[in-house]
């Protein structure tokens, strides 16, 4: 009885140790990957791809396209650019970072970090820089 | 005072300038005029018409408006020369005035300062005293047999940060030859001008004198921290020079600081890099020299590869697009995206490396991203993306070279645009002064230049014969070039594949002289082909699809670049099973291959073996047996020419075009004469 009571609770140790292991396995190699060594990972990228026209932005200074197309391999590229115009994003990857963060890369390269979030029906998604202006666009059809 | 003369406000300050003088006894009285001012004299022409051109460069400028005598402007024209003619643009700058004290109590005298030295060539003149931008509108485009020519333009005013507002409407200047003063390193190519209005009316004089080979200078420094390297080349001969000769530029890069202290952390930010930047560089006054700093260190925070940091939040001393920096040690994903570099070190692989750099230069400049080929603006993960591995693997698609949008952005826009220290990034654009207009292309009226595609469909794998022809309809001999094959200097192009992709051939070998010319009769063709398999990009034909061909025949006549452009399509047929299958990724992947088509022998072993295995196969081998059928019909070393076996090659499959059918009849001269009728039978039915 003892045994069988020291054996249960010896296998529910090992699989706890198991789990913890694997769940530290996988946050140091997130870790110590650099965002774009796991670009192009399917999850969560769906809803984003496509392409999305500017429905509003609070902040016109940043320039952003008025035109985006994501793709499903993790590159988007600024669509119907007029030739004079400068757009902060305008070719580069981008990443998910959970559900409400996004990593763009910038006209400079550099990556950027940008809130996120996607109405209901994912039709419209908004975006928030760093000092909080928001950019909104909807699904082209 | 010249009468004649028109003024502005009643004041003559320029003397006249005199019309071209064509005849000794003009010349003669050229050098004194009626008001005592030095008189502009110009170059003498001589008896019988001589062909005058402007020669491509950079020129010195200085523009002084008539009414003001304390106002001049010094700068730049850059002249393009191209096959279409010539582009130019130009800035101006504020020339500053100087204060000459007198002993009290006179007041000082002002003065307008000195104008650049010419004999330092391109000057490099201060960002504050920039104000205009010079959109040429009209030049010289080919040669003249007068002494002059008219120069049209529009001044665009600057007011910083970034605004350009166009003054009067337009101007135009009969510029004329003239001998330089002392210090300009050409001095037949030195030409003033008077400066008129829109109605008319002169408002100043233009003085233009050349003074450098290249458009424009800067100075690139690399810094590094210890174990990261220095981007000098992508290890397969392209280097700073080579790239930035290519647009005009006379860049000169060098290594300073091997030894910079690491940041805290394990990586850079961009505030960090731009801190270094400021303490290690060598020199910092962008107003003598436009000087780019690289530094290149393990790792960045912001992104894994390379930065234009110096904007925005990160430059901190208000001095825009003056550095950038890059990563040397970040891993290169091991996928098969990344091709060849997969699981590398980012500055063990020269290519990429390099690719950032120049890249991230690129942004110093003032470019931004371009995808409209895989030239240094495109990103890195969108070259990697359109890779076709294993034909085509990253990073072995790169192009290195400016797409030509943008090479044109870096000769023609305006300083402030592309100088460190300039305009913010993302403030250049082609609108905002509108930069110079390209030339319509040189249409050579009566040299008909076509090409025309063997076969319309082709096999993937097998190479693409195209006819070209060239024929005289002017009516009169010309001199045009007698080499019209890959084995010349004056034939070059490009591939297009359908998904706007470009690769480009040129010549196998580098002609020391390629200016081969000879003459044609007056309603004479030269006929030739060309089988085009490989190019600088690899393998010019590497899927299924249509293809456009462009066949560029260039040539030069005393300075004067002329080309003729023609267009062939070929549809680019599927592999039809597995046997062609590998025979075609032999066939692609083989560089070698090229050279044994071009030149045979058995001294290419990789070549021969891919020739070998085409000729095994049923759907590349018509495409390929004229190859071996050549190759083997000459000896090499041990080898005895086999003309007999050559012959048998030769069916009513092969695909040859009209030129090698009558080389093969040479090759077949000596053989005996049953073989020769058979196999001249089927050559005739070609």
């Amino acid at each position: 009885m003892l045994n069988r009571f020291v054996l249960k609770y010896f296998v529910l140790f090992i699989k706890i140790i198991v789990i913890l292991f694997a769940v530290y396995s996988c946050t140091a190699n997130q870790n110590n990957k650099h965002p774009k060594d796991i670009l192009m990972s399917p999850v969560q990228i769906k809803p984003i791809v496509g392409v999305w026209i500017k429905s509003s932005s609070e902040s016109s200074e940043h320039n952003y396209p008025d035109k985006l197309f994501f793709k499903e391999n993790g590159l988007f590229q600024a669509i119907d650019k007029p030739e004079s115009t400068f757009y902060i994003w305008d070719v580069g990857t981008y990443e998910f970072k959970g559900k409400t963060k996004i990593l763009i890369s910038c006209a400079n390269d550099k990556i950027v970090a940008y809130g996120i979030k996607f109405s209901k029906n994912k039709q419209v998604m908004t975006i928030t820089d760093e000092q909080k202006c928001k950019v909104q666009y909807h699904k082209s059809e | 005072m010249c009468k004649s003369h028109a003024s502005l406000d009643g004041n003559d300050i320029f003397p006249p300038l005199p019309e071209p003088v064509y005849s000794a006894d003009a010349q003669s009285s050229s050098s004194e005029v009626e008001d005592g001012l030095p008189r502009l004299d110009p170059v003498i022409a001589a008896p019988f018409p001589v062909f005058k051109s402007l020669k491509a460069g950079c020129y010195l400028v200085s523009y002084k408006p008539l009414v003001n005598p304390l106002k001049a402007f010094d700068g730049t024209i850059r002249v393009e020369g191209h096959t279409g003619g010539k582009t130019a643009s130009g800035d101006l700058y504020n020339r500053p005035v100087r204060f000459i004290p007198r002993p009290w109590p006179l007041p000082p005298v002002i003065a307008l300062g000195s104008p650049p030295n010419p004999a330092l060539g391109i000057p490099i003149l201060p960002r504050n005293q920039y104000t205009y931008y010079i959109r040429i509108t009209s030049i010289l485009e080919f040669s003249t047999i007068t002494n002059s020519f008219n120069l049209g333009y529009q001044l665009y005013k600057y007011t910083a940060p970034n605004t350009w507002a166009l003054e009067g409407s337009f101007f135009y200047s009969k510029m004329i030859w003239m001998t330089a003063p002392a210090g300009f390193p050409s001095p037949s190519n030195y030409l003033e001008g008077d400066v008129k209005n829109s109605v008319g009316n002169i408002v100043g004089r233009l003085k233009m004198g050349w003074v450098s080979k290249y458009l424009r200078k800067a100075v690139v420094e690399i810094d590094t921290v210890s174990g990261s390297e220095a981007p000098l080349n992508n290890a397969a001969g392209v280097d700073w020079t080579t790239v930035y000769k290519e647009v005009g530029w006379d860049v000169h890069t060098y290594t300073s600081s091997t030894n910079v202290a690491q940041a805290s952390g394990n990586s850079w930010s961009d505030a960090e890099m731009h801190t270094a930047m400021l303490a290690k560089r060598d020199a910092s006054n962008l107003d003598k020299e436009w000087r780019y700093h690289i530094l290149s260190v393990k790792n960045l925070d912001s992104t894994p590869r390379g930065i234009m940091y110096d904007n925005g939040g990160t430059d901190s001393n208000n001095i825009p697009r003056e550095g950038i920096g890059i990563a040397s040690h970040w891993t290169i994903p091991n996928i098969p995206l990344w091709g060849l570099v997969a699981g590398q070190r980012s500055g063990a692989s020269a290519k990429t490396f390099f690719r950032t750099a120049v890249h991230e230069i690129g942004h110093a400049m003032g470019l931004f991203h371009n995808t409209v080929n895989n030239g240094f603006m495109n990103t890195t993960d969108v070259i990697a993306s359109s890779a076709t591995p294993p034909v085509t693997p990253f990073p072995n698609n790169i192009i290195f070279s400016y797409a030509d949008d943008d090479k044109r952005r870096l000769r023609h826009y305006p300083d402030i645009h592309v100088r460190p220290g300039g305009t913010r990034f993302g403030d250049a654009s082609m609108a905002n002064p509108t930069i110079s207009p390209l030339d319509e292309s040189y249409n050579l009226d009566g040299i008909q230049f076509t090409v025309t595609p063997l076969l319309e469909t082709v096999p993937l794998g097998a190479p693409v014969r195209v006819n070209i022809e060239l024929k005289n309809a002017m009516g009169q001999d010309m001199l045009l070039p007698a080499n019209l094959t890959l084995k010349g200097g004056n034939i070059k192009g490009t591939v297009t594949g359908s998904n706007g992709q470009a690769r480009t051939f040129s010549p196998i070998i580098i002609c020391m002289d390629d200016e081969q010319l000879d003459v044609l009769k007056a309603g004479k063709s030269i006929i030739s082909d060309l089988t085009l398999l490989r190019g600088k990009e690899g393998a010019l034909f590497p899927n299924e699809g249509l293809y456009t061909i462009q066949v560029i025949l260039h040539w030069d006549v005393d300075g004067f670049p002329i080309e003729l452009k023609s267009n062939a399509n070929v549809m680019v047929t599927p592999v039809v099973d597995e046997s062609h299958a590998k025979a075609a990724m032999k066939t692609l992947s083989t560089p070698d291959l090229l050279l044994t088509l071009a030149f045979g022998g058995d001294h290419l072993k990789d070549g021969v073996d891919a020739l070998q295995t085409a000729l095994k196969n049923k759907t590349l081998r018509p495409h390929f047996s004229y190859t071996e059928c050549k190759r083997i019909s000459k000896p090499y070393f041990k080898r005895k020419a086999d003309l007999k076996k050559a012959a048998e090659l030769i069916t009513s499959d092969t695909i040859m075009s009209k030129t090698e059918v009558t080389k093969a009849k040479l090759l077949f001269k000596d053989l005996d004469a049953d073989v020769k009728k058979s196999v001249n039978s089927i050559l005739d039915a070609k």
